[in-house]
């Protein structure tokens, strides 16, 4: 079989990460590939951002190495040139624009006068362009949202043009469509310009359906790895996070079927799922065979509706579920 | 409004001569200001001792002035990144306190027998004050690393002025008359009473932190994403912050050495200049709260002499008076603290 060339951009053998009386994470053997978006999950307090900061040269390791590049030749004072990092550490400096906030990205390329070269600007208004905030430029960073604080985190590490970027916990407090548009945001950059990105988050579905890879930790102090449908399948995911009624591999929360009351189910589509969603949430069995309760879905005047064992007729869910409850009682 | 670079900084230039000349003008001896003019260009006034009133007295006061408030304030705007904190200052942290102490050590030692210097110089008496700042300082710092929070770093700031204040206070009791009576005048803070020396001595350790503070431009910058981001951007930060002690203990120290624990300045200058020039970029920073710091030292001394009388006022009272409401108002909008 043939492999496409795959650049590792961080490789650690044996590393340990924590403190002195109380190690997090131990004996990591762990490779971070070029052009990957990987998700870094695990219950709280695992060690997540004490291995991102240790990734990123700012915490000492306990043990082991981490190697930047392949030749082994990056010096240690590269390292601004080689990872940028988005932290949780919050911003409180006042009269901070954005421009500002995002040119310091620029730093490790300028010289002690900390001036912006005609260069740097561009290399800045094409981020901002390419994340979509640079309406914002000009803006105080007191006045944005959290969202919008996080596009500009990001945005600052973008700029500082790394092969890799670490990210601790960027969608933390984020609105849905937020998310949503930092975690496609990352997908892009790990696939467009080839970066290798690396994301500690809580966001099981998110991360299961946007990342190249899985970091998990688990609470052996071990970190699995793994594509995400792999680790779903082999069972990974439930011991880490020990899900309470909740079925990782059909992605549903466990119902108990406490009714006791079959009902066959005919219909297609969005239509169907949602019923059955509906039936199943509220403790009814979905019978694949004929029982003496059945349910059709049909369209009439283009309003949707569900009529029972083919003569009483129902305009919403609700009532259909109150009739089957009184009836199960 | 946007007026260019160089307009402003034109500006704030013309205040600072205005504030000059207001404060060589006022005092308690009425000087017609056309003799002020001709006397600083060299020539003589209608009276002879206008002459000797305005070299010897007015010019070096007016000097002391603006080298202590842009001192003191170049040392509050790099305390006040460093810690990321709106409330530190040379004062509020202490550290005029630990220059207070090694000078009272110098000058009181005589009396209790540990005769280190038999006659201070000024450059002696500059370097202990010095040392004494940075002393507290690095206390400070290292108590600051494991408690990250404002109010803890402004307590420990009160206990250090507390415990240095009860040390002076044991050496007073110890010494003569005389020494205590010239140490209460020298704690009101003075700014009348330079040798053209020790001006100079002063001009140096202004030049050298200012020079020192310029040279961390871009550290100082970083600071202010805190220290986690200024390290991944590359900032040496061991190295910054020891600059940065070292520039503010010399300020601090050389003008406590010769005007005494001024307070206030150093805390209220950055956030008054913040207010006009809205830039977090310390490159433009650091010399226009250099500027404003001078403008309001000369402002606090205007009103100190209460023109008119022959009165003077201490002038603590007076930095005090503007400096109390600036607090307040900073942990009013404390909320949004910012730096």
């Amino acid at each position: 079989m043939e492999r496409a060339v795959v650049t590792t951009c961080i490789e650690t053998t044996g590393l340990s990460v924590g403190y002195k009386d109380n190690p997090l994470l131990q004996d990591l053997n762990l490779k971070l590939n070029a052009g990957e978006l990987v998700c870094f999950m695990g219950q709280n307090g695992v060690g997540k951002s004490t291995l991102i900061r240790t990734l990123a040269g700012l915490q000492p390791s306990l043990s082991g190495q981490i190697i930047y590049d392949a030749s082994k030749s990056l010096n240690p004072h590269d390292l601004p040139r080689h990872l940028a990092v988005v932290l949780t550490d919050r911003i409180t400096a006042g009269n901070m624009t954005v421009g500002d906030v995002v040119s310091f990205g620029r730093y490790p390329y300028l010289s002690w006068a900390a001036e912006l070269s005609p260069g740097d600007e561009e290399i800045i208004n094409d981020v901002l362009g390419k994340i979509r905030i640079g309406h914002l430029k000009n803006k105080n960073l007191h006045e944005l949202s959290d969202g919008q604080v996080q596009m500009v985190m990001i945005a600052r590490a973008v700029v500082q043009d790394t092969p890799i970027i670490l990210l601790d916990e960027p969608t933390a407090h984020l609105d849905l469509n937020n998310r949503l548009e930092i975690m496609g945001l990352l997908r892009t950059l790990a696939h467009k310009s080839n970066k290798a990105i690396l994301v500690s988050t809580h966001e099981l579905d998110l991360a299961i359906q946007t990342a190249d890879i899985i970091w998990l930790a688990g609470p052996d102090k071990k970190i699995t790895t793994g594509i995400p449908e792999d680790l779903i399948l082999n069972g990974t995911f439930d011991s880490v996070f020990q899900f309470k009624g909740f079925d990782l591999k059909t992605g549903r929360v466990h119902h108990e079927p406490h009714r006791g009351l079959s009902v066959h189910l005919t219909g297609a589509g969005h239509e169907y799922l949602w019923t059955k969603n509906a039936l199943e949430r509220n403790g009814f069995i979905i019978a694949d065979d004929e029982v003496e309760n059945y349910v059709t879905i049909d369209q009439r005047d283009g309003n949707l509706q569900w009529t029972l064992n083919g003569e009483i007729k129902f305009n919403s869910l609700q009532r259909l579920l109150q009739f089957l409850e009184s009836k199960a009682q | 409004m946007q007026l260019s670079r160089y307009t402003r900084w034109g500006i704030l230039l013309g205040i600072l001569l205005l504030f000059f000349v207001l404060n060589l003008s006022l005092g308690s001896v009425n000087i017609p200001f056309g003799d002020i003019v001709r006397i600083l260009f060299g020539k003589t006034g209608s009276n002879v001792i206008y002459t000797d009133i305005i070299w010897d007295f007015r010019v070096t006061k007016a000097l002391t002035c603006i080298l202590a408030g842009g001192a003191l304030s170049l040392g509050g705007l790099q305390m006040q990144t460093l810690f990321r904190n709106a409330l530190a200052g040379p004062d509020v942290l202490g550290l005029s306190s630990g220059a207070s102490l090694a000078v009272s050590l110098l000058i009181m030692s005589q009396a209790t027998g540990l005769s280190l210097f038999s006659d201070p110089s000024p450059w002696a008496i500059v370097i202990a004050s010095s040392l004494g700042a940075g002393g507290v300082f690095i206390i400070v710092l290292l108590i600051a690393r494991r408690l990250r929070d404002n109010t803890s770093l402004l307590i420990i700031g009160l206990m250090m002025g507390a415990a240095t204040a009860s040390v002076v206070s044991v050496l007073q009791f110890l010494s003569k008359a005389e020494d205590q009576q010239a140490y209460l005048l020298w704690t009101f803070g003075s700014l009348g009473s330079l040798s053209w020396i020790e001006i100079q001595i002063l001009c140096l350790i202004l030049i050298a932190g200012l020079t020192i503070g310029i040279f961390s431009v871009k550290s100082l910058n970083a600071w202010l994403l805190g220290d986690n981001y200024a390290r991944s951007i590359g900032v040496n930060i061991n190295r910054s912050r020891m600059l940065i002690i070292l520039s503010t203990a010399i300020l601090t120290g050389g003008v406590t050495a010769f005007c005494g624990p001024i307070a206030f300045v150093g805390l209220a200058v950055p956030h008054l200049t913040k207010l006009v020039i809205k830039t977090h970029n310390h490159r433009i920073l650091l010399p226009a709260v250099m500027i404003s710091g001078a403008i309001l030292m000369l402002f606090c001394d205007i009103i100190a002499q209460l023109p008119g009388s022959t009165y003077v006022l201490p002038i603590n009272a007076i930095t005090a008076l503007i400096g109390a409401p600036v607090v307040i108002w900073i942990v009013l909008k404390a909320k949004r603290v910012s730096i």
